[in-house]
């Protein structure tokens, strides 16, 4: 059996330059693989009975994971998929990332990246190896790659955007509990007129597990 | 703790399994791809090990070859395992070959008995 037979004739009649490749297991209750290749878009497809669909965009720095993506059905798995194909977008795990790594997805080196934030390679390396990095620094840095950084405070219940320019708002400490393996707390220094830092706004101290 | 990207983990286990010892069986040298990396992996990921993590969405920690992603390799001398991005081979005399999906060889170790995975299929398939 092929769990992938739907798939693969549905995306090799959407894309008709791609190339695919299947190999199931060696016993019964293993794990099949689809790969997936169109232009420099690599996905590998994996089923597994009971599970279901997994999706991961093949990345350099991969061994030994389980997929980004879970899907309980061929078809939300092939919809997912022609969106990844169609849209040349990757998948991203659901887990917290280093910086280096972040900045390495995005395709930029050190040196790009610090001249972009026009600050040394000896500092940016210094800030993707520190500990305790503040937020308007990593903020700098995720715009600098193209993006945006949004910061959550999540709840048993509901889940928070927390804020992160908070330069010139009064402002007092804000007390997370350890609901996420992640972020542990939050606090927010009270404005300090004299130590303030009007380029990264006022000090946020964040203690997680992420390395970052 | 130093931590390390994955790149980098994974460019210190290519080191270390290079370094280490030939075995002399698959058992043993699957034993030394797992020790090898689990210690990469507690050194420098900052991620707990998880017992359970072939059945767990990902945590961000990398893990050896699971049994179900064991694949028939065409030859009764080989053992070959296939994960997101490498293939993994070990041979019955203790080599080990990792391979990018890409075809690039990452990692290229003979058995004991000098035999690499690759002189191992033609052995395996006259």
């Amino acid at each position: 059996m092929n769990p992938f037979g739907t798939i693969l004739s549905i995306i090799e009649s959407l894309f008709p330059d791609i190339k695919t490749a299947v190999t199931g297991p060696k016993q019964d209750d293993g794990v099949w693989s689809l790969e997936v290749d169109l232009a420099d878009n690599s996905i590998s497809v994996d089923w597994e009975r009971g599970v279901g669909f997994g999706i991961s965009t093949v990345r350099a720095e991969s061994y030994g994971e389980r997929p980004d993506e879970m899907y309980p059905d061929a078809i939300t798995a092939l919809a997912r998929l022609i969106t990844l194909l169609g849209l040349k977008q990757q998948t991203a795990p659901q887990t917290p990332i280093m910086l280096s790594e972040l900045r390495e997805r995005r395709s930029y080196t050190q040196a790009a990246l610090a001249g972009k934030l026009k600050i040394r390679q000896p500092t940016l390396s210094a800030i993707e190896h520190r500990e305790d990095v503040q937020v308007g620094t990593i903020r700098s840095f995720v715009e600098a790659l193209g993006g945006k950084l949004e910061l959550l405070a999540v709840f048993d219940d509901v889940c928070y955007v927390v804020d992160t320019k908070l330069a010139r708002r009064r402002s007092k400490a804000i007390a997370v509990p350890p609901i996420k393996r992640w972020f542990t707390s939050l606090s927010v220094a009270p404005p300090d007129d004299e130590a303030r830092d009007e380029e990264e706004g006022v000090p946020l101290t964040l203690s997680y597990a992420i390395p970052l | 703790m130093e931590r390390k990207s994955k790149i980098e983990r994974l460019t210190e286990l290519f080191q270390r399994l290079q370094l280490a010892p030939t075995c002399s069986n698959w058992i043993d040298a699957r034993k030394q791809l797992e020790d090898i990396m689990n210690a990469v992996e507690d050194e420098f990921s900052g991620i707990p090990f998880n017992p359970d993590a072939a059945n767990a969405p990902p945590d961000g920690r990398m893990y050896p070859p699971h049994d179900k992603y064991l694949r028939d390799s065409g030859s009764p001398l080989i053992h070959l395992f296939r994960h997101l991005r490498h293939r993994t081979a070990f041979g019955v005399n203790g080599a080990v070959k990792i391979t990018l999906s890409n075809g690039t060889v990452v990692l290229d170790k003979p058995g004991a008995d000098g035999q690499t995975v690759d002189e191992l299929y033609t052995e395996g398939v006259q």
